[in-house]
């Protein structure tokens, strides 16, 4: 398969979320997915493919630069971006980027991608499988499991831990949670069993180099946490975006931070904490204005970058420049207002399949034939 | 009674399986989260973070808008409680007080 097929596959499979998306999805908090990739077109992808091309110049390879830039569910949402083309068909889905630079961006993400997924890179298979049999077996030695069969109120506090956690993810990412979390799996045990990995991380975010984005992000105890569950005769279905579906009987789990693994009673006492700063956190972003909320994006996607900043001995920190895009608010609004139009339009009256098909074709038009404008910000 | 013998009040997506009976809270915005008393249903336009603690609460999901894979079906999905998403008119066909049966398997809400 050349990398034009690859593409198109990668678009297939987004384009049926693109297609549920026009059946009443709502829009990601706290504001519309469009409207957030519509910001990315003018700087991420640049920011990336620049410092990408940086790297690969110092003499590093593209294995290390996946190691730099984790997660693969981080990294499958750069497909998206290019998405708010079809809310403006005048729109460069890359600014700043020449079309031939435009398709090496997109072709980048899949290398690094399958560098960090194990089997299928765009999990149609409804598996996301970061490790093998060897890291699997090294993960579970020495954890100390707690049963959950037919425990439910234990079973409550792991739940209420892991929806607490995935939901401040939401909140300090700004919606984008798959930059703080990494569902993975499942991993066969032998006799029916499978074990699903929930890994949040970047639970800080910046506090490491005080610069904290968050303030209320310092009072979670840790910036990683690890959830093992094993499940007996399960069906666990993982999406390329890292949606998530577990049918199956709930055998065991385990809560891990900073290598040592929690009893029941830590869990409770972690997620009342992850409450307490989930409310506080909710309570200060209510006052949050879109502009507010624009810079913080920016500023997350930076720091995100940082590592590989580093490397080059760069700063991490958005070109103030960029923090302009504040002033244009009411310009992405009407781009993923008309979005839901326009796909609505180009699919009516064509059966889903052929559907996902026209949707995939239309985006891959506008990466691989565009010819559009490419000024800078 | 039998289930054919219930009134449907709603359809939608089918977003988490399960059947349950219970009384309707309407939140049409997250600050009512108040007024949520635990195992009631819980009924919004559509759900975000700014609703985990209605959801702790809940003993079902029903929401206005949204596809399997939205926010509110992964929640259900994840706490074990029956949800119908996608359904246009849950905030406006359903009242504080009423008592309902979610289908969450077959996306259906029953008076």
């Amino acid at each position: 398969m050349n990398e034009k097929e690859t593409t198109l596959e990668a678009y297939k499979t987004l384009a049926k979320f693109a297609i549920y998306g026009a059946r009443g999805q709502p829009p990601l908090w706290p504001f519309s997915i469009i409207e957030t990739n519509w910001y990315y077109t003018k700087f991420f992808p640049k920011e990336i493919y620049h410092t990408i091309k940086a790297l690969e110049e110092k003499g590093i390879g593209i294995e290390k630069i996946a190691e730099l830039y984790w997660g693969p569910s981080a990294i499958t949402h750069w497909f998206y971006i290019v998405e708010p083309t079809l809310g403006d068909l005048n729109l460069n889905p890359f600014e700043g980027l020449t079309k031939e630079e435009g398709v090496e961006f997109i072709e980048k993400t899949i290398e690094i991608l399958s560098y960090q997924r194990k089997e299928d890179i765009f999990c149609r298979n409804m598996k996301n499988i970061l490790l093998s049999d060897d890291e699997v077996k090294k993960i579970l030695e020495g954890k100390r499991f707690i049963e959950a069969k037919d425990k439910p109120e234990i079973t409550k506090f792991l739940h209420n831990l892991t929806m607490t956690i995935w939901h401040y993810t939401i909140l300090i990412q700004g919606g984008h949670r798959a930059y703080s979390q990494e569902f993975h799996g499942p991993y066969p045990l032998g006799e029916n069993k499978s074990l699903l990995i929930k890994d949040f991380f970047n639970l800080k975010p910046g506090e490491y180099i005080n610069e904290s984005i968050w303030d209320f992000s310092s009072e979670i105890p840790y910036d990683k946490i690890r959830i093992l569950e094993v499940y007996d005769n399960a069906e666990i279905q993982i999406d390329m975006f890292n949606h998530y579906n577990v049918a199956g009987t709930f055998v065991k789990f385990c809560v891990i931070a900073e290598d040592s693994s929690f009893s029941s009673e830590k869990i409770k006492d972690l997620a009342k904490i992850c409450g307490d700063v989930m409310s506080e956190g909710n309570r200060i972003i209510r006052k949050f204005s879109k502009p507010d909320w624009v810079k913080k994006i920016i500023d997350l996607r930076y720091l995100w970058l940082k590592p590989s900043k580093d490397v080059l001995g760069e700063d991490w920190r958005p070109p103030k420049h960029i923090y302009s895009l504040v002033n244009k608010v009411s310009e992405a609004e009407r781009v993923a207002r008309e979005f839901e139009n326009n796909i609505i339009s180009l699919i009516r009256g064509i059966p889903p399949e052929k559907a996902v098909e026209k949707v995939a074709e239309v985006l891959i038009e506008k990466i691989y034939n565009a010819n559009m404008k490419r000024n800078g910000l | 009674m039998k289930e054919e013998d219930s009134k449907i009040i709603l359809k939608g997506v089918p977003a988490s399986p399960g059947r349950v009976k219970g009384i309707v809270k309407v939140l049409t915005v997250p600050e009512d989260v108040t007024k949520m008393n635990e195992n009631d249903i819980l009924v919004a336009p559509e759900t975000n973070p700014e609703y985990l603690f209605a959801i702790i609460r809940a003993s079902a999901i029903i929401t206005d808008r949204g596809g399997i894979l939205s926010h509110a079906a992964i929640v259900a999905r994840e706490f074990g409680i029956p949800g119908v998403v996608g359904t246009f008119e849950a905030t406006k066909k359903l009242k504080d007080g009423m008592e309902v049966t979610v289908d969450g398997e077959k996306g259906i809400v029953y008076e």
